[in-house]
């Protein structure tokens, strides 16, 4: 089961401003491994700005999917697997 | 560690890549990258400019494709030589010739006939790839393993990108564990489609064009992100950090891979029916041959002249090619297609003496080398206009004659302008189809990066919905689409014959109107070394081999080529600006020039050709040649040895050839040294450039006995003239069309105007205006009848013409085979009886009542159509065998149309006016209004103010030497026309009214302006005419 959030997170960047580190309700978890990362450039006719999207795997044995918005620089929970 | 593109896209990727060529170039010698990789969908058609724009920038074109397979699955191919781009271009002969047009794929096995090309797997729509992201990755390894069966080892990578996409990190991880596997090396791309990360907006508007889809629709073509731009080298090495090796092969693919185009030998078709005579003997027996028929007796002139001719033309090796352009000329003459060579190819004796032009250049003293010269390094090009209907089957001759592997028709590329613009991209971005197409008509024939240009400056454009906000990223988007192909049309004339196989050079693909087209265009197929041959289709000779029959059936002796090139009463006509329909001769300004110009003999006509140009009136030489040969301006030269070159010309630098003249006579170049000079005078765009000739001019001038001031001074003359000038062969072989033309109008009208009926669109008139000028010389525009009309219009008694049933609207070509055929047997006794023989349906019936072509069955229209329905039900019943009564009604129950009434319907239907203009309506209120006919107009005085009102036609902008606006129209009534010029201030005022939407005709004020013969209006006012 996956759910769709779009919560914003803390998020604790390494080399190339890769997560290390999420903090989702005042809980850090480290990433253990990104396991794939991508670009979405969303509805930019709208004014949406670029995202980078991660789904990484965290030392807590769960993985989520975050994103960084590239225009305000803000960090927001996307997605969390079951 | 460098980085190579291997997988580029440019615009020619159709809608698929959005930054061109030259600045995909640019950016990757901008990365220091050492080469780039063009890798178009299924087609090469941006490899001449890649090549030429790669050289320039000092990095290596490496040619490619990205190929579609049958499956759908797509590869990326690199020629490693010219011998793997001819495998290339045969490949996609192959995969576009055998497959519906427009879907190109090519069959797996054969690749195996690639040689010399590298292969990489491809992208997410790679077969390998697809496989792996379905997770078969036991028949994803099966598959690489074949494509390494077939293509080897050193000619197979597998192609790792970085799109930044879901599930690429997963994919390429795969993609490497199958590579070590099946030991297959690397290569990693970027999937380049634009240069810039912000081209990204292009390219997913160019996805949704292409997709037809707008931005807000979800499709799985669409990019996700803005990642295929093309990424520098540090950037390419983060991406594919994990994968060194990938980014090493791509110097190594670059290094193995040459430019295909370094050998610019030419490819010119060979002539190959010489009997074993050699092509330069058999081109000299030939010319010699028709100067003795040309001239009754070879002169020693004429020797001399074609000896010189021959001897350029053996040295160039061009003497196949004229035996290929003779043997097609020769070919429409055994057949009885009129011709006429056109163009700098009448500069040639030669080209006069194998009856390909009938210019004679010798006694026209016209220079061959403006033609053809040693120094000139590009090849010939002769271009023939071919009668229209025709030009087809001549087009067919050569294919059957040098076979069709090697020939084929040139491409052009149709690309963004404004107009196509505003719709395509307005669609994509959800602008509703209605509005975007009401504000694209309302622009001008433009580019699409000039539309804001013309926002601030046409005055029509002011309330443009495209000044709002809500327009401007649309706006934006066109101007960077600009002149990107939108797809590939055919060359109206240009074929290509080559000695070798064409898919040598050129892949090949149909057209869509069917014939086999190169997948370039005339400037590329030239720098490929291929010969072009512009086969033309001319209505004009079309309608003169018509109107010649209509004149013959008539009882009437006529012979075209017999027309005497001196007729007073032909001159007289042209000279009183009456030349609608004459060829070349019937535009607004060239009617203007005629009418006080006052030709009088050939050398008028031939300078009138050259005169209504772009060039020359851009160039203001209009005015002074006419003062002087009206004696009004005083001619004088420079130098003595100009007055010989420039005395035809009244002083004036007219023709190019005139500048290689001046050239050789002041300077001492020899003639090819000055046709060199004329063409960088008339290309040249930097100062730089210029000053060095001009420098060159003097000093050779000088050293010729020339002063250096008046050398300076001359060079600073043919400067001025040189990028204006007209190449006087082409005036000369246009300009006895004209003037035949103009003989068969003033002698012939009936059968000439018919002519010109029968083969439209051409010209600048359409047919209403036609007819109306046809009832102006006397001739009556006769109705359709299904009993006298044929198809096509046809005279009557030579004063008549009558309108054909192919003008009806709707009328089909079965429906007038059988009116045709029934009319053969019987002829029709009344309209129910027409109907039921003939056998046309409601539609046609119901117009054919209306324009009048069954008044002569039953006069009643209104009546007619009434019992239109009741015909019908009779005509069914009766096939069905039933007995039915039929009702008609009575004589007079029904009262019919009235004559205007009939006249709108007639208008409606023919598109023409039978009776009457539509101006003629309103012409006892006009005249009570004291607003001014046509007819009344052309007898006032120059000065006079006045009011006159009629139809708007063809306004347009020509080029000025001020670069101000000025707008010329005619107003059409039923008399003719009234032409009207209207300068900056007033059209700026009142511009919308011209360009506008036409709601009612024209009412335009203003000042009487006449010349010679000639008399306009000088509008100071214009409005829609309200009654």
């Amino acid at each position: 089961m996956i759910e769709k959030y779009f919560q914003p997170i803390k998020v604790q960047c390494g080399n190339l401003h890769r997560p290390m580190a999420i903090e989702i309700n005042q809980l850090r978890v480290g990433v253990e491994t990104i396991l794939e990362s991508w670009y979405d450039t969303g509805c930019w006719w709208e004014g949406e700005s670029e995202k980078v999207f991660y789904r990484v795997y965290c030392q807590d044995g769960g993985v989520r999917e975050i994103f960084n918005d590239l225009s305000s620089g803000e960090w927001l929970l996307y997605r969390v697997y079951d | 560690m460098s980085f190579v593109h291997l997988h580029t896209h440019s615009p020619f990727s159709f809608l698929d890549g959005a930054s061109s060529v030259e600045e995909l170039v640019k950016k990757a010698a901008e990365q220091d990258m050492p080469a780039l990789a063009l890798t178009d969908h299924d087609n090469v058609c941006g490899a001449v400019k890649f090549y030429n724009a790669a050289r320039e920038a000092g990095i290596k074109p490496i040619q490619g494709v990205e190929l579609t397979l049958e499956s759908g699955g797509h590869l990326t191919l690199l020629a490693r030589s010219s011998r793997g781009y001819a495998s290339i271009c045969s490949l996609l002969t192959q995969a576009n010739v055998d497959n519906p047009r427009g879907e190109p794929a090519a069959a797996f096995r054969s690749l195996e006939g690639l040689q010399e090309v590298i292969v990489l797997s491809g992208c997410r729509q790679g077969e390998i790839n697809r496989l792996i992201l379905q997770g078969q990755y036991e028949e994803a390894c099966l598959r690489a393993q074949e494509y390494l069966n077939i293509l080897g080892e050193n000619d197979f990578y597998i192609e790792l990108q970085g799109g930044c996409l879901p599930g690429d990190f997963f994919l390429n991880h795969r993609l490497m564990e199958l590579a070590e596997y099946l030991d297959i090396e690397l290569a990693a791309s970027s999937n380049v489609h634009y240069a810039r990360h912000q081209d990204f907006i292009i390219h997913d508007l160019l996805t949704c064009i292409r997709t037809l889809t707008r931005v807000q629709d979800i499709h799985h073509l669409r990019p996700l992100n803005g990642e295929n731009y093309l990424k520098s080298i540090p950037q390419m090495k983060t991406l594919f950090s994990s994968f060194p090796r990938a980014l090493e092969n791509t110097v190594r693919i670059a290094g193995e891979c040459e430019a295909v185009f370094q050998s610019k030998q030419p490819h010119l078709p060979c002539y190959c029916d010489t009997n074993g005579e050699a092509p330069v003997r058999m081109l000299r027996r030939l010319a010699f041959e028709g100067a003795q028929s040309r001239y009754g007796k070879v002169s020693r002139q004429v020797k001399e002249r074609l000896e010189s001719e021959i001897e350029v033309i053996e040295k160039l090796g061009f003497a196949d090619y004229f035996l290929v352009v003779w043997d097609v000329a020769r070919y429409a003459r055994s057949r009885g297609i009129r011709y006429a060579g056109r163009g700098s190819a009448a500069d040639s004796l030669v080209v006069y003496c194998l009856y390909i032009s009938e210019v004679d250049s010798l006694q026209r003293g016209l220079l061959f080398e403006r033609f053809m010269s040693l120094e000139r390094k590009g090849l010939p090009d002769i271009d023939i206009d071919f009668e229209s209907r025709y030009r087809d089957e001549v087009i067919d001759y050569v294919y059957q004659r040098y076979g069709d592997e090697r020939v084929a028709r040139v491409a052009t590329y149709n690309t963004f302008q404004a107009r196509s613009a505003i719709r395509d991209l307005g669609k994509a971005l959800g602008f509703v189809e209605e509005e975007l197409s009401r504000i694209a008509k309302k622009l001008p024939h433009t580019h699409a990066d000039n539309i804001r240009k013309v926002l601030t400056t046409l005055p029509e454009l002011k309330n443009s919905p495209l000044q709002e906000e809500r327009f401007q990223l649309l706006l934006d988007v066109s101007e960077r689409i600009a002149g990107f192909p939108r797809f590939l049309g055919t060359h109206l004339g240009g074929v290509v014959i080559s000695n070798i196989p064409l898919i040598n050079l050129t892949p090949l693909q149909r057209s869509a109107l069917g014939p086999i087209i190169t997948q370039f265009d005339k400037d590329d197929v030239e720098e490929l070394g291929l010969a072009k041959l512009d086969l033309l289709p001319l209505r004009t000779l079309t309608v003169i081999s018509d109107a010649a029959r209509f004149i013959e059936e008539s009882g009437q002796e006529f012979n075209y080529e017999a027309i005497p090139l001196n007729d007073r009463a032909s001159y007289e006509m042209i000279n009183q600006g009456d030349t609608i329909g004459v060829f070349q001769l019937e535009s607004p300004a060239q009617r203007a020039l005629q009418s006080h110009f006052n030709a009088s003999h050939m050398e008028d006509m031939v300078a009138s050709m050259a005169l209504i140009r772009p060039g020359p009136i851009k160039g203001n030489m209009v005015e002074p040649y006419i003062a002087r040969r009206h004696g009004q301006e005083e001619i004088s030269y420079l130098h003595p040895l100009l007055k010989p070159i420039l005395e035809k010309t009244y002083g004036v630098v007219l023709f190019q050839e005139q500048v290689i003249e001046i050239a050789t006579a002041i300077a001492g170049f020899s003639p090819g040294e000055a046709d060199r000079l004329r063409r960088v005078m008339t290309h040249a765009r930097s100062e730089k450039v210029m000053q060095e000739i001009g420098a060159e001019f003097v000093e050779q001038a000088e050293k010729n006995g020339v002063a250096g001031d008046l050398a300076r001074e001359i060079f600073a003359c043919i400067r001025g003239y040189a990028s204006y000038g007209f190449c006087e062969a082409h005036a000369a072989a246009f300009a006895t069309t004209s003037f035949k033309t103009a003989y068969m109008v003033k002698h012939y009208p009936a059968e000439y105007y018919a002519a010109i009926l029968n083969n439209q669109p051409m010209g600048f008139y359409p047919p209403y205006i036609i007819c109306g000028e046809a009832r102006r010389r006397g001739i009556s525009i006769l109705p359709p009848d299904v009993n006298v009309s044929g198809s096509d219009f046809k005279t009557e008694k030579k004063i008549a013409i009558r309108v054909g049933l192919k003008q009806v609207r709707g009328m089909s070509g079965d429906a007038l085979l059988r009116i045709a055929a029934e009319r053969t047997r019987n002829v029709f006794k009344s309209p129910q009886e027409f109907m039921e023989r003939s056998g046309v349906n409601r539609d046609i019936m119901e117009n054919l009542i209306k324009c009048g072509a069954l008044d002569t069955l039953q006069e009643n229209r209104r009546q007619m159509l009434m019992e239109l329905p009741a015909w019908m039900e009779y005509i069914k019943n009766k096939k069905n065998r039933e007995q039915v009564l039929f009702k008609s009604f009575k004589a007079g129950e029904v009262p019919d149309f009235n004559r205007r009434e009939k006249e709108v319907l007639e208008r409606e239907i023919l598109g023409l006016d039978i009776r009457n203009h539509f101006m003629a309506e309103l012409r006892s209120e006009l005249n009570k209004r004291r607003i001014y006919s046509s007819t009344e107009v052309k007898k006032l005085p120059a000065g006079k103010q006045v009011q006159a009102a009629g139809i708007l036609f063809r306004p347009h902008r020509p080029p000025t030497r001020s670069g101000k606006i000025v707008v010329f129209f005619s107003l059409t009534d039923e008399f003719g026309l009234i032409d009207v010029s209207v300068f900056e201030p007033v059209y700026m005022k009142y511009g919308d009214f011209i360009f506008g939407e036409q709601k009612a005709p024209l009412l335009v004020k203003g000042r009487i302006n006449r010349r010679g013969n000639g008399v306009s209006i000088m509008a100071r006012e214009i409005s829609f005419l309200q009654m």
